[in-house]
């Protein structure tokens, strides 16, 4: 007699199911005991948070806020934007160039130009995979405290991100555009510029502007490694225990954080208009 | 009058399918083919082997006395730009002007020389060009009846629309040959007709040589001085248009 075939979705996938549910569970419970997870601990410390509130309302006290203090906030913050926005215009054009190496079959194809792509990938890897407060550690060691340290930090970080983005945006272009022009005659490298990157060009551009959103964003924390900008203020203040000001700098950083992210998503949207049209 | 086109004997194949079996032809300066068959008789690659974006196992096919099957890039590059390429589909540069795209077409010309390499950045898109590509271009648009269109961007304009653009960058190359891949198939019957002719008439005026795929028969027989029928690979039938028996074609190959 013939057996009749198990269908797919009888198969072995409910236990496997199963399996993976508990296997999650027991990862989690894991994770939570290793984390010092503690409700108990945070209900109990609400006296901390308390007193820090306290102190910290209203944060601009005419007694302790001079003009001379807002004033120099306003400089560090400043600095803030003009390293992020630096950073990040190097880390876009160095992560552009890296990338158009790191596309699979964009500017050669050979199998010696594969083992270039692999370094290429792997280096953009290496600038993504190390955290940013760890550049702006060994930025600060090699060229000393101040913004500087913070700019080449986010050029790296805006590298790793910008490279990876890019080189998928390319790779995911039609290609068919660029083979009629090499069919042509044109030289590869006229192909990529002149079919390849203008197809890709509303990517590139949605993705620069969310690496300058997250250069922002690291931008406000590299001051706490001394990688310059409104972050090194914010922990002195914190040191001091100076709660009123240090509310006035987070509400400062919130202000920038937030009008960076509304122009970008408002210029995003005008990308998106402009493809539908 | 010299053969530009020679194929001897060609054979391709995608892993273990023999694509094309002993494909033997020559197009004479001037001439136009037209290459008829089902899908999957051979028609698109014969047209990617011609132009070398495939690899032939077997044979010989020569470009302008040139074998192009040894050529080193440089030089495949200067046989190719002698050549106009039209595709079905997806032949422009969707985000830039039908302008920008016709000016591409000068890209070819522009590899022979450092000076001339640098030149060619420049001709990446109609805003950077130098003023006597552009007018060119113009022109080459103004020939396809599309010189009000210039600055529409390539993906706002119809199919038919998009076709004649891409004779226009054909044109802007200046070529010997043009080779066409089913240009009329994912057009509408008379923007397919206008672009068959527009091809016909052009070629005609300017002593280009045509080699267009098409599954429509009337287009075969009526844009073209000779007509090649493909079956499984192989060239079944080979004549001018005028002597073929256009009943017994539809028959077999419709």
């Amino acid at each position: 007699m013939h057996r009749a075939a198990v269908p797919p979705r009888f198969g072995n996938r409910p236990i496997a199911g199963f399996l993976a549910v508990i296997l999650f569970l027991l990862v989690s419970a894991w994770c939570f005991g290793g984390s010092g997870f503690s409700i108990a601990q945070l209900l109990g410390s609400s006296e901390y948070l308390l007193r820090f509130l306290r102190e910290a309302f209203p944060p601009i006290d005419e007694h302790r806020l001079t003009f001379e203090q807002f004033h120099r906030y306003w400089l560090a913050l400043i600095e803030t934007f003009q390293m992020a926005f630096a950073g990040t215009l190097l880390g876009l054009v160095i992560g552009f160039i890296l990338a158009l190496f790191a596309s699979r079959g964009l500017m050669f194809e050979s199998p010696r130009s594969n083992l270039l792509q692999w370094s290429v990938k792997m280096l953009i890897s290496l600038f993504r995979t190390v955290p940013d407060l760890v550049w702006a550690i060994i930025f600060v060691m090699v060229v000393g405290l101040g913004a500087f340290a913070g700019t080449l930090t986010i050029m790296v970080d805006t590298i790793g991100f910008c490279g990876r983005f890019f080189a998928e945006e390319m790779e995911d272009v039609d290609r068919s555009s660029a083979e009629a022009l090499s069919a042509s005659g044109a030289r590869r490298f006229d192909t990529v510029f002149a079919a390849v990157v203008p197809a890709a060009t509303p990517g590139l551009i949605t993705t620069s502007l969310f690496a300058f959103e997250k250069a922002i964003r690291s931008s406000v924390v590299l001051g706490l490694v001394g990688a310059g900008g409104i972050g090194l203020e914010l922990q002195s203040l914190m040191n001091w225990m100076a709660y009123d000001r240090a509310m006035v700098i987070i509400g400062m950083i919130f202000v920038l954080v937030l009008v960076v992210e509304q122009l970008s998503s408002y210029f995003r949207k005008l990308v998106m208009k402009n493809e539908q049209q | 009058m010299a053969a530009i086109v020679t194929a001897e004997d060609i054979a391709m194949s995608y892993g273990n399918t023999p694509i094309l079996k002993g494909v033997s032809f020559e197009l004479e300066a001037g001439e136009s083919l037209s290459l008829i068959g089902s899908n999957g008789a051979g028609k698109s690659t014969l047209i990617r082997c011609l132009l070398r974006l495939e690899p032939i196992i077997a044979g010989r096919i020569s470009l302008f006395g040139r074998e192009i099957q040894n050529l080193k890039p440089s030089e495949l590059r200067s046989t190719r730009c002698r050549v106009g390429v039209v595709f079905q589909r997806h032949n422009l540069v969707p985000r830039l002007s039908a302008l920008s795209n016709v000016v591409h077409g000068a890209l070819g010309r522009n590899t022979q020389s450092f000076g001339s390499m640098i030149s060619g950045i420049s001709l990446w898109s109609h805003i950077t060009a130098g003023r006597v590509h552009r007018e060119r271009a113009m022109e080459c648009l103004d020939r396809v009846n599309l010189a009000d269109l210039a600055h529409r961007r390539a993906d706002s304009l119809s199919g038919g629309q998009s076709q004649r653009v891409a004779i226009a960058r054909a044109l802007m190359q200046d070529p010997d040959l043009i080779i066409a891949d089913e240009p009329a198939a994912s057009l509408d019957p008379i923007a397919g007709e206008e672009v068959m002719g527009l091809f016909s008439e052009l070629c005609r005026e300017a002593g280009v040589s045509l080699i267009f795929s098409t599954h429509n028969i009337s287009h075969a027989v009526d844009f073209a001085d000779r007509m090649m029928a493909m079956k499984s690979g192989r060239i079944s039938l080979d004549g001018r248009t005028g002597s073929v028996d256009l009943q017994a074609l539809k028959a077999e190959y419709a």
